[in-house]
């Protein structure tokens, strides 16, 4: 492929471009050289457009009879990839370095890179180049590094927006799959020994994420952060099931979103895959996350309502019942967390919890079991559909 | 960096071969199409292209960024305007050749405006950084909260809060950005709560109002400040904390608070009934839907946005206070 210059318009492109070359070497191990052009490091006395366009016009002859390709990145910053020996990007490393003189700026506004070793490194100048990076305090040069680099936040500190950023760049190629487990709701009467199942549910370790993303992180403090991320999980999962091969054997299955991720890319792309299946489909939301965005909830609830998916008030735990209007806020489903407590309460906290409940009780899980107690406490209420380790157990015995 | 920067006079983009076949079926009329707003882009785009698959239409999106359903079957068309009002999305269904001349004002409009340009770089770098050292009359406000009683003002309390726009790049603004907004916002209620533990009050209170002052998302109440004098004044928590109503309850008790809440919407105005939210008001951004519809309880309610005359009519007969100067 020859290079060339596109117009900075299709910086966008490129950068999209550029990401997808790096994730595919890492995918496929072929090889590649890159040389990534720092002009917007560039020191202030050589930074002008027409330095830039003067850099462009004596790089691009010499790579226009090999096999890189340059991509411009939103910054301005140049990125030509090749495959390897790649004699030729020496040759532009030296002329460059030839252009701006003896400035020792300049020998670090050309950086060498291999792919796939050093795909992250690569993914962090495209992060860069979007403006993602913590712009420069007007008194640090543009050579100075910052204290903490984006990503990893100071140890014990919670982490700030650009590392949020730049774990939500590291989420994007991370394989998950070890981190999701799929868990039964099934229904089981009294009487009749033998669970039926009637969905899955994707559960996703998020803690165990969270850790991994950001380690030694506190996340506690900063709640707006950790939606994020969970966000991003989520989004994962949707890409994930909106693939044509996931969608053509399509099973009953449930998984917990955040309102917001109704209105995003992922979920409508997973919509308009699924058609007719949608009702196959439970959409799981938190308390919390509910009362957090009540906006997006709004919307949420009213495409779930128009698409035929079916709703759920999820992991309730059963001392927030009695927060929860009778309506469920509009949802189909409440699944309830069991906890032992609910075994030890009086006459009037058992009242109280029952006339919390919703009457129909075919539209509660209970969830968390556990135990054979779970299970018939839940059937003395007329619970009969249930999700948790002993059915789990059950399922795989049947 | 803009390297060669597009001039204004370079001539508008060539009309794509698909959207001059959809202009030319609605010129050749018999055929429907949708006008949406330019909300939720997302949504608005995935329901109109269903309508355009299904009715053999084209879904076109000028640079004012409104959306286009055009050329399609009018039963198609009909269902996606069904939809988008369901989603309480404006829109307006179209019927060519009738509505050509509406078509060719937006295809004028969209030719002679300025070529896109790229989207400025967010930088959302240094945020905490911003939220801690920025003056603070440039992110903190002292709004006034207020009802019309028999045709007079009566100032009811003062609302110590943050500007999260004042803190977040343009782009970081939208209802998408949801947890940005609320980042930003969490980071502003952590300042105005260091501000109040060192006893530093907003210059501007009257003495005789209530004081109501924003609280951050904390799952564990921190130490609270004892109130500055005078009767009524409360803690604003954000809604997110009802499950955590316990702790945080009896800690502003302890510390002499009373409770309000922010961030209320319609979808959850069923939590207003009872006790379930209990303390005093409760503070949503002023949204035509929720002046019109304030739930069971409007007297708890308050509304906060520049008051309109709207906003003023609708406060007097249902009774919900205004609230200007900082949002909610």
């Amino acid at each position: 492929m020859n290079a060339m210059l596109p117009p900075p318009a299709n910086a966008q492109k490129d950068t999209l471009a550029l990401t997808a070359l790096a994730r595919e070497s890492v995918a496929s191990g072929v090889e590649r050289r890159v040389l990534h052009l720092r002009l917007s490091a560039l020191p202030a006395q050589l930074n002008h457009t027409h330095h830039q366009r003067q850099l462009r016009e004596a790089l691009l002859p010499l790579l226009r009879p090999t096999r890189a390709r340059l991509y411009d990145l939103p910054n301005g910053d140049l990125v030509a990839v090749s495959p390897p020996p790649a004699e030729h990007l020496e040759t532009v490393r030296a002329t460059m370095l030839k252009l701006l003189g003896d400035d020792p700026a300049a020998a670090n506004c050309c950086q060498e890179l291999r792919l796939p070793a050093q795909a992250a490194a690569l993914l962090a100048a495209v992060e860069g180049g979007l403006g993602l990076a913590p712009p420069a305090p007007a008194e640090r040069t543009w050579m100075q590094r910052p204290a903490h680099p984006p990503g990893r936040p100071a140890p014990g500190q919670p982490p700030r927006a650009e590392d949020v950023l730049a774990a939500e760049a590291a989420l994007a190629p991370a394989d998950l799959s070890v981190h999701q487990r799929w868990q039964a709701v099934c229904l089981l009467k009294d009487g009749h020994p033998e669970p039926r199942e009637e969905w899955r549910e994707q559960r996703l370790s998020e803690e165990a994420l969270l850790e991994a993303l950001l380690p030694g992180t506190p996340l506690a403090g900063v709640p707006w952060l950790r939606r994020r991320l969970r966000s991003r999980m989520a989004r994962r999962t949707l890409a994930q099931w909106a693939r044509p091969d996931e969608v053509v054997g399509f099973t009953p299955r449930g998984l917990a979103l955040l309102p917001a991720n109704l209105l995003q890319d992922e979920f409508l792309r997973l919509d308009a895959m699924l058609g007719s299946n949608r009702a196959m489909l439970t959409i799981g939301f938190t308390l919390t996350d509910i009362l957090a965005d009540p906006e997006a909830f709004g919307m949420a609830l009213r495409f779930a309502g128009l698409r035929g998916y079916r709703t759920a008030l999820t992991e309730l735990a059963p001392e927030e019942l009695p927060l929860v209007p009778p309506d469920l806020f509009g949802l189909t489903l409440l699944k309830l967390r069991f906890a032992p407590g609910l075994l030890e309460l009086d006459a009037t906290g058992r009242a109280a919890l029952e006339a919390a409940l919703p009457s129909d009780r075919s539209r509660i899980v209970l969830s968390g079991v556990d135990s054979a107690v779970a299970i018939s406490w839940g059937w003395q209420r007329g619970i009969e559909r249930f999700q948790g380790r002993l059915i789990e157990q059950r399922l795989s015995l049947g | 960096m803009q390297i060669t920067a597009p001039s204004p006079e370079s001539p508008a983009p060539p009309r794509s071969a698909a959207l001059a076949e959809a202009l030319r079926r609605c010129e050749a009329g018999g055929c429907a199409g949708v006008l949406a707003g330019d909300g939720l882009p997302r949504l608005v785009s995935a329901l109109l292209e269903e309508a355009a698959n299904a009715g053999d239409g084209l879904v076109w999106r000028p640079r004012a960024g409104e959306a286009w359903l055009l050329g399609t079957a009018p039963g198609a068309a009909a269902r996606a305007a069904r939809h988008l009002e369901r989603m309480e999305i404006p829109a307006r269904l179209l019927d060519f050749p009738r509505d050509l001349p509406l078509l060719d004002a937006a295809l004028a409009e969209d030719a002679a405006a300025a070529p896109a340009r790229p989207p400025s770089p967010p930088a959302l770098g240094g945020l905490e950084e911003r939220a801690r050292s920025r003056p603070a009359q440039e992110l903190l406000r002292l709004g006034t909260m207020w009802r019309m009683e028999g045709g007079q003002p009566r100032l009811l309390a003062q609302y110590w809060g943050g500007i999260p726009d004042a803190l977040l790049p343009d782009t970081f603004r939208t209802g998408a950005e949801a947890d940005w907004s609320g980042h930003a916002a969490n980071l502003l209620a952590q300042r105005l709560l260091a501000m109040a533990q060192a006893g530093q009050w907003p210059a501007g209170r009257k003495a005789g109002l209530p004081l109501l002052i924003d609280m951050p998302w904390l799952e564990e109440p921190p130490p609270l400040p004892a109130p500055p004098p005078g009767e009524g004044h409360a803690l604003v928590l954000p809604l997110a904390l009802l499950p955590r109503l316990l702790p945080w309850a009896e800690a502003a008790r302890a510390a002499g608070w009373g409770l309000a809440w922010r961030g209320m919407a319609p979808a959850l105005l069923g939590l207003a009934e009872g006790d379930r939210l209990p303390g005093g008001f409760i503070l949503a951004e002023a949204t035509a839907k929720l002046a019109a519809e304030p739930g069971p309880n409007p007297a708890r309610l308050a509304l906060c946005g520049a008051p309109t005359p709207d906003l003023l009519a609708r406060s007097a007969r249902h009774g919900f206070a205004l609230c200007h100067g900082v949002g909610a």
